[in-house]
């Protein structure tokens, strides 16, 4: 049976301590679940001084583009999704 | 460098060499302000990079110069000492906000708030993570010249 909750972490080692959701919904979306964690920690996507940075989040070595994927489907149904998230500098 | 610095370091490196994740790398002092870490990408256990680890004073508002070493000789600029994979560029520097050789190349990012690395808690051991997901997201083989 599908979980409808899932304990999520997500790792910024910049940021010291990862982010943790224990009871995220399982049918969230992964845009919306990227947006609640750049906003704990204190990131924002844009370009500044011709310098375009971006966090993209990767699921091991895949990084991950469909944003609208559900974390239930990206976990598989199993009860936990473990995330990495990147920050990248594309020179203007 | 002032002992304060030098005492920073120690005890981050005590706490970085018993942390939960630290079976991934091992930590060798071999200064006042230079640790060398080796560690292998993801999945990749058989390829093996030492990296030196130096800063000018600790922590610091910049991160410190990260080079890849050759463990043998402690020879820097050794190519075949190098990862291959986006950001890296053996055999001279990493092009990343975690290492000065990236402010060196881009002087604009020292005062740009967006990508300047905010240096908190146990520097040591912020960048030896960073360096760690560098080489499990980024990796694709070993620099052959």
């Amino acid at each position: 049976m599908a979980k409808t909750t899932l304990n999520v972490t997500v790792v910024y080692p910049a940021a010291g301590q990862p982010f943790h959701d224990h009871d995220a919904c399982a049918t969230e979306t992964l845009l919306s679940l990227w947006n609640r964690v750049l906003a704990a920690f204190g990131l924002k996507e844009g370009e500044e001084n011709g310098n375009q940075v971006t966090y993209p989040l990767f699921k091991g070595k895949e990084r991950l583009t469909d944003m609208s994927v559900t974390l239930g489907a990206l976990a598989s149904n199993a009860g936990a999704l473990s995330l990495q998230l990147s920050q990248q500098i594309v020179q203007g | 460098m002032t002992e304060l610095a030098k005492l920073a370091l120690d005890e981050d490196f005590e706490e970085a060499i018993k942390a939960a994740d630290s079976n991934r790398w091992s930590l060798i002092r071999k200064g006042d302000l230079e640790v060398w870490v080796t560690l292998s990408p993801e999945g990749q256990l058989t390829e093996t990079f030492t990296a030196r680890l130096l800063w000018l004073n600790y922590p610091g508002d910049l991160p410190p110069s990260v080079q890849f070493v050759e463990p043998e000789t402690g020879l820097l600029g050794v190519p075949a000492a190098w990862p291959t994979g986006s950001g890296f560029r053996p055999p001279n520097d990493i092009c990343a906000n975690w290492c000065s050789e990236g402010y060196d190349t881009h002087p604009e990012w020292r005062t740009d708030s967006a990508i300047r690395l905010k240096i908190r808690g146990n520097a040591l051991l912020m960048i030896v993570r960073l360096l760690k997901q560098e080489l499990d997201l980024n990796f694709t083989g070993r620099h052959r010249p």
